[in-house]
C-alpha cells in the first residue's frame, strides 16, 4: 500500500467497501496500515504501540489482483461483508486449507476478483475467483495436512500401563 | 506404564524429589513417565465451542472436558499431529496442556483491562487470557527471545487476538520501559527447570541440576519483582512455573511477600491441588504460602505446576499508578 497514514487507511477502506461492501473497522478496533499490510488492534492496546514489535492481527494486504484478506481478516471483517462472500460446504474445507484451488464455476452474484470464503460461521480467508475456480491464497505456514489417521490416545495409554507394545 | 530409561534421572534429582514427595514419590514418578493425553483449548472467537465440538466429534474425535476451563478438552481420540489439522491452522483450537490453562484461570483477566504476560512465548496463556477478556482491553505479551517472540506472534495471529501487543524486551527492564503500576493484572509464568514438561520430553530431566535450579531461581526472582512493580496497587498477579522445586516457587514468592504481596487462594473448580510449602529443608517460610497451590502429576493426570495468586495492597507506597 503506497501513501502514508490516513491516506493509506482511507484507500484500504475504500477498497474494502468497493469489493466487499465493508463499511469500516468493527467496533472497538482500530485499523493500522503500513506500506505493506493492514492490522486490526483494540483501541485500548494503542497506548502500547510505541513499544510494540507487533500489534493486533494482520488482516489485509493489497496484491496486484486486488485486496487479500488473511484468515483473521476474513474472521473479523467477513461478518460486515455484503457481497463477494462464497459459502463452501464442509467437505471442501480440508482441500482449501491444504492449498488446493476450488473448482466452483458460475457462482451466482459473485464477481470475478477477490472473494471471502466461509463455511458456516468459520471464515477461511480469501481467494481469487476467475469465474471458473477460486485460486488458493492460504499462506504456506497456515496450510494443513489433511487425511490423518485418528489415534486412540486413551487406549494407547492403557496399553502402555499394561506394558504392551503400542 | 512406561518407566524412565537408565540415566534419565540423576541421583541428586531423585534424592531431592524423594524428600519433596515423601511417600508419594513412586506414584509421582509413575505419572511423570506416562505419556500425556493431549488437550486442546477451543477458540470461541472463531467458532461457537459447542458447534465446533460437535464438528470435531463428527470427524471421529472423542473429547472430554477439562473441569477447570470451559473451553478446554482432553483429546481421547484424535489426529496424531494435532498441530497440522485444518481446524488448528484456522485457529479454531490451540494445543495446550490442561494444567497450563490453570494460571490464566487463577488470574481471571476481565474485558477492558490492561494485562501483562511477562514471559509469554509461545503464547498459550496469552491467547487464553485474550480470549477470557472477550478480545477487549490490552494484553502486552513479552518475550526476550526474538525467535520465541516470532512463534508467539504467529500464535496470536492464528488465534485472532486483536487485543494483544507483542514486545521483545528483557522482562527485568519492563518497569523502566512500560512504567510501574501500569497493569491491572500481571502473569509471570517464569522460565523454569521444567520438570513438569518431562511428560512430553525427558530432556528437562537430563538437563536438571541443583546448580541450574539455583541459577534460574535468581532470574525468576528478578522477573517476579519486575512483574510486581508493573502491577497497580490493588491489582492481581500470578506467579507460576511448570516445576515443583521450592527454590523456584515458594522461595520466589516469599520474596514478593516481603515486598508486601498478599497470597490469595485461587478458586479453580474441579482441580485437585496441594497447598504451597511453608517449610523446606530447615527453612521456615511465610505461613501465607499455604494459599499458593502445587499441582502434582498424579493429582489430575496433568503436567506438574505451581501457581501463586498475589494481590498488591491498595496502600502500597512508591508505585507510580497509571
Amino acid at each position: 500500500m503506497s501513501g502514508t497514514g490516513r491516506g493509506r487507511e482511507e484507500r484500504l477502506l475504500s477498497k474494502l467497501r468497493e469489493r466487499f461492501g465493508i463499511g469500516g473497522a468493527p467496533g472497538g478496533l482500530a485499523l493500522l496500515t503500513s506500506a505493506k499490510r493492514a492490522r486490526l488492534v483494540t483501541r485500548e492496546a494503542l497506548e502500547f504501540l510505541g513499544v510494540a514489535a507487533v500489534a493486533g492481527v494482520y488482516v489485509a494486504r493489497e496484491t496486484p489482483f486486488g485486496i487479500h484478506l488473511s484468515i483473521e481478516g476474513a474472521t473479523l471483517l467477513g461478518p460486515l461483508a455484503e457481497k463477494n462472500v462464497v459459502e463452501i460446504p464442509e467437505n471442501l474445507v480440508d482441500a482449501w486449507m491444504s492449498g488446493s484451488d476450488l473448482e466452483l464455476g458460475g457462482l451466482l452474484g459473485v464477481e470475478p476478483g477477490p472473494v471471502i470464503l466461509r463455511c458456516g460461521e468459520v471464515y477461511l480467508g480469501s481467494g481469487l475467483y476467475d469465474g471458473r475456480r477460486i485460486r488458493n491464497m492460504v499462506s504456506r505456514a497456515r496450510r494443513s495436512e489433511p487425511g490423518q489417521e485418528l489415534v486412540d490416545y486413551s487406549l494407547r495409554r492403557e496399553k502402555e500401563e499394561r506394558g504392551e507394545e503400542v | 506404564m512406561e518407566r524412565f530409561p537408565e540415566g534419565v534421572l540423576k541421583r541428586s534429582f531423585e534424592e531431592r524429589y524423594r524428600r519433596l514427595m515423601g511417600g508419594e514419590y513412586g506414584e509421582f514418578l509413575r505419572f511423570m513417565a506416562a505419556r500425556p493425553i493431549p488437550s486442546v483449548r477451543l477458540n470461541p472467537m472463531k467458532a461457537d465451542p459447542d458447534r465446533l465440538r460437535r464438528r470435531l466429534e463428527g470427524r471421529g474425535w472423542v473429547l472430554r472436558g477439562v473441569p477447570w476451563y470451559e473451553h478446554g478438552f482432553w483429546v481421547l481420540r484424535g489426529p496424531e499431529r494435532l498441530g497440522t489439522t485444518s481446524e488448528h491452522q484456522l485457529g479454531l483450537y490451540y494445543v495446550q496442556e490442561a494444567a497450563s490453562m490453570v494460571p490464566p484461570v487463577a488470574l481471571s483477566p476481565r474485558p477492558g483491562e490492561r494485562v501483562l504476560d511477562i514471559a509469554a512465548a509461545p503464547g498459550s496463556k496469552t491467547t487464553q487470557m485474550a480470549e477470557m477478556m472477550g478480545w477487549r482491553g490490552a494484553v502486552v505479551a513479552n518475550d526476550s527471545n526474538p525467535g520465541r517472540a516470532n512463534a508467539l506472534s504467529a500464535n496470536v495471529q492464528r488465534m485472532g487476538c486483536p487485543n494483544v501487543v507483542v514486545t521483545v524486551r528483557d522482562g527485568r527492564a519492563l518497569p523502566r520501559v512500560l512504567g510501574e503500576g501500569r497493569f491491572d493484572r500481571v502473569l509471570v509464568d517464569a522460565p523454569c527447570s521444567a520438570v513438569g514438561e518431562a511428560r512430553r520430553s525427558w530432556g528437562a530431566l537430563r538437563r536438571w541440576s541443583l546448580r541450574a535450579v539455583r541459577r534460574i531461581s535468581r532470574l525468576q526472582r528478578s522477573l517476579a519483582l519486575a512483574g510486581y512493580r508493573l502491577l497497580r496497587p490493588g491489582g492481581l498477579m500470578v506467579y507460576s512455573t511448570c516445576t515443583l522445586d521450592p527454590e523456584e516457587n515458594e522461595f520466589v514468592v516469599q520474596r514478593l511477600i516481603q515486598e508486601g504481596a498478599e497470597p490469595v487462594r485461587p478458586e479453580i473448580p474441579g482441580l485437585k491441588s496441594r497447598p504451597g510449602l511453608t517449610r523446606w529443608e530447615g527453612a521456615e517460610l511465610d505461613p501465607s504460602l499455604a494459599r499458593t497451590i502445587r499441582i502434582y502429576p498424579q493429582d489430575n493426570d496433568t503436567q506438574a505446576f505451581y501457581v501463586a495468586l498475589l494481590q498488591k495492597p491498595l496502600d502500597v507506597g512508591g508505585s507510580g499508578g497509571a
